[in-house]
């Protein structure tokens, strides 16, 4: 469905719509309309989106066809929207580029051409014709499913149904309305990119998820699992060595590391594995980095009876080889990968292959808040419990909320996990941590955001390390848990609408923080979140020696210690 | 796009090479033996690092491919060699969605200019399609649509309801790509739930991997995809003309 938001009026605004995945923007010059722009401010408009692949359309209601010539010459339009009698006397003049034909009751011109140019339908009926069409006039996020089944457009017009005031757009009515139309999606990312076979399991998801994942019943015995079996809620630590030794007073911990099996992945991995037992799943299949999902799976599966297979990537499973053997002893087949770069990536590659064939009594209990739709939503979902927990005891312990929230990501569970409860307070900070490995070359690191782009990669459109010919780009991180091509279609969301800012730390800088924080606190961090405390500690001089800070402590390091050892790199000679 | 609709006005016999194992030249040499068979329709797949559609091996294919150094344009190359030595055969380009969907409209517009006639992308579902088949039309390229056995009665109807141009790519079975060693036991259900929203020829791919499964398809569908099995005798650098011969054996009914 391709969307268009017409009487987009400042710069900032446009950016963010661009941002969110809005196909076209259309700017209005008539001193008639609330929605009037001059050229000064369209340019700005213009100049603000270049980066995006949004189309700007010229809107005309009362222009003559030389004064639209002469506008399209000075900012140079994608696309010319005819709307009155007098613009669309000029429809002769514009075959060059794409149009929008605004149809009355006459029959459409003949120079219309079906390969380039669309009708738009407003407030009368669509008539069926070899165009593509928009449908126009009072849409807004309350009418626009039934519009949609009754018209079945190819595009949807907005303008009043998301503005705040006349003339004034809004942009969480714009999100709700994406909401509804891209449920998919967040802004311009995510999606279901995924085999035909794959898609009517993957339905089959979104209804469990909707009918019993958000149901009270289903969240009484989720929470009750959690409280009694995880040991939730996990504690707020305020580690004031760790921070005097950084020059800060005020840096807490969400100690994820507290739960049962050691990390924040038993959240997720214990809600999906309850929901396969309610939808009658007897088989669960994991793919695993770290090690924490897979054995955070397999635990779930020990308790909850149900067959477990894990795919890891054979490089991870010799540094992770304790959570290797874990596994096993908890019952869980290990199936190490070799394809490829032997790492995450390819233990995704065969839990996908796994899951085609096996999908009526299998459930693929995706362990980051990635892959086609809804596994992002329901990792995100079952995680967000560390964000509410942490919310509530950091205004207990600090007296109100912190100034900055910092966590690492990898495919981003643990972050958008503690992130998604501080959303809506925008004088919150939120930092998400990539690995940067040991340079910045491609391969080097697992930096999306740094210098990944566009790109599909197991199921959603999100930032991707890949080579110019699309290929994925093998990745290189000391943390197993990191080290992955691409990052939750939420993340790359709050990235491109600037909600959330996303740095790196360095294999050594991650190591630094790993020693610190054991020798300071007595905490052995997992290498994952040492990412997010080498990050504070490289920025902690630029900020305020009061900066209130909480750092999600995603999991203990424990697993990392024999490889750790093996390299030498840590001071175990006292 | 008339070419697909001449492979299926007998039987459309189809085979599936990845673009470049063998590399460029020898790859073409490839399809061109398969169309000197009694093969009417190549499919030629565009190599990717992360096939998840894929059994092994194809994957191996596309390794050994990426390895000797295939692009996305290089891909098209031999499509361009193919179409050179053969105004004949139906040519459909089999890729993932990545290595192609930053310059879509440019790819398709590369994909028919170097002689291809239709397109299948793999995952690329009909939900997040966009302008691609828009794309398509306006191009002359036809949209190859995939049906599997886990897609409903109502998606098929969907999905199919403005499609009227290639072919409907039956996917017999669960699982990925790779041979198997006989058909499912509701083919002919499905090939009858397709056509009752479809006019469009149906062939039917995946596990085809001898003769006798051949001709149970063709007996009630009208095409058969062959892959991983011509696929597999590239791994022991099989000649072209030994290719041929396989094709013909295979595909004789």
């Amino acid at each position: 469905m391709l969307i268009k938001i017409c009487g987009v009026t400042t710069p900032e605004m446009a950016q963010k719509v661009a941002a969110s995945g809005v196909d076209y923007i259309g700017l209005l010059f008539t001193k008639h309309s609330p929605r009037q722009i001059n050229m000064d401010t369209a340019k700005l408009i213009i100049d603000s989106i270049k980066d995006y692949p949004t189309q700007v359309v010229g809107v005309f209601f009362d222009e003559t066809p030389t004064q639209i010539a002469q506008i399209d010459a000075e900012l140079g339009l994608d696309v010319i929207q005819l709307h009155g009698d007098l613009p669309r006397s000029g429809v002769n003049d514009f075959t060059h580029k794409p149009i929008i034909y605004v149809a009355d009751e006459n029959n459409l011109p003949e120079v219309l051409n079906p390969a380039k140019d669309f009708i738009l339908y407003e407030d009368i009926t669509p008539k069926s014709t070899e165009f593509r069409y928009f449908i126009a006039g009072g849409i807004d996020k309350d009418n626009v499913t039934a519009l949609i089944d009754k018209h079945s457009p190819h595009g949807i017009d907005l303008s009043s149904g998301v503005e705040i005031e006349r003339g004034k757009k809004d942009f969480n009515k714009i999100r709700e309305f994406l909401a509804v139309v891209k449920p998919s999606y967040y802004g311009a990312f995510g999606g279901m990119f995924v085999p035909e076979l794959l898609i009517d399991p993957i339905k089959n998801l979104i209804s469990a998820y909707k009918n019993i994942v958000l149901s009270d019943e289903f969240h009484a015995e989720f929470i009750d699992l959690l409280n009694n079996y995880v040991g939730r809620p996990t504690a707020l630590t305020h580690v004031k060595n760790f921070a005097h030794a950084i020059g800060l007073e005020n840096v807490y911990l969400k100690r994820e590391d507290l739960t049962h099996t050691g990390a924040h992945k038993i959240n997720n991995a214990l809600g999906q594995c309850l929901l396969a037992k309610k939808i009658g799943k007897t088989r669960i299949i994991a793919e695993t980095g770290a090690g924490q999902h897979g054995v955070a799976t397999a635990t779930a599966c020990a308790m909850l009876g149900l067959e477990c297979v894990v795919y890891m990537g054979q490089v991870d499973a010799e540094r992770q080889a304790p959570n290797v053997a874990k596994m096993r002893l908890l019952g869980a087949k290990v199936i190490p990968v070799t394809d490829g770069s032997a790492t995450l990536k390819d233990a995704v590659n065969e839990a996908l292959r796994d899951w085609a064939s096996s999908y009526e009594a299998t459930h693929y209990c995706l362990g980051t808040a990635l892959g086609p739709y809804p596994f992002p939503q329901i990792c995100a979902h079952f995680q967000s419990v560390i964000g509410k927990e942490a919310k509530v005891q950091f205004a207990k312990q600090s007296g109100g909320v912190p100034d900055v929230v910092i966590a690492c990501v990898g495919g981003g569970s643990n972050a958008i996990g503690i992130f998604q409860e501080f959303l809506s307070d925008e004088n919150i900070k939120l930092v998400g941590v990539e690995a940067g490995g040991i340079g910045d070359k491609v391969g080097e690191n697992a930096a999306r955001f740094q210098s990944g782009r566009l790109g599909v990669l197991h199921g959603n459109k999100t930032y991707v390390l890949q080579s110019d010919d699309g290929q994925i780009a093998d990745t290189h991180s000391i943390s197993a848990g990191l080290d992955y091509a691409a990052v939750g279609p939420w993340h790359a969301d709050l990235f491109a609408i600037k909600r959330a800012s996303y740095d790196v730390c360095s294999d050594s800088e991650a190591l630094a923080a790993f020693q610190l924080l054991t020798r300071t606190e007595g905490i052995i961090p997992a290498l994952e979140s040492s990412h997010a405390l080498g990050y504070l500690m490289r920025i902690a001089k630029d900020l305020p020696k009061n900066t209130k800070v909480l750092v999600n402590l995603s999991g203990r390091g424990d697993k990392d210690l024999p490889a750790l050892l093996a390299k030498g790199v840590l001071d175990v000679t006292n | 796009m008339l070419r697909i609709n001449q492979a299926f006005k007998d039987k459309a016999k189809v085979a599936y090479l990845t673009a470049g194992d063998g590399g460029i030249n020898k790859s073409a040499e490839y399809f061109l033996a398969l169309a000197d068979s009694s093969v009417n329709l190549l499919e030629v797949g565009i190599p990717y690092s992360d096939p998840v559609a894929d059994g092994p091996v194809i994957q191996a294919a596309m390794e050994r491919s990426l390895l000797s150094g295939t692009t996305v344009d290089s891909s098209l190359e031999v499509v361009k060699k193919i179409r050179e030595k053969n105004k004949d055969v139906a040519i459909i380009i089999f890729t993932y969605y990545n290595p192609i969907h930053h310059h879509l409209y440019d790819f398709l517009n590369k994909a028919k200019e170097s002689g291809a006639d239709g397109i299948l992308v793999v995952d690329l579902p009909y939900e997040e399609s966009g302008n691609y088949h828009h794309y398509c039309k306006s191009l002359g390229l036809s949209p190859i649509t995939v049906i599997a056995p886990s897609t409903s009665a109502e998606r098929m109807k969907d999905i199919l309801a403005n499609l009227n141009t290639g072919f409907v790519y039956y996917a017999c079975q669960k699982g990925t790509t790779g041979a198997r060693t006989g058909l499912p036991d509701d083919l002919p259900v499905q090939i009858a739930n397709i056509r009752k929203v479809t006019n469009l020829p149906i062939a039917v791919g995946f596990g085809v991997a001898n003769s006798t499964m051949v001709k149970e398809i063709l007996n009630i569908a009208d095409g058969c995809v062959v892959g991983s099995y011509l696929v597999k005798k590239l791994e022991d650098e099989i000649t072209p003309e030994e290719l041929k011969v396989s094709a013909q054996e295979l595909f004789t009914i």
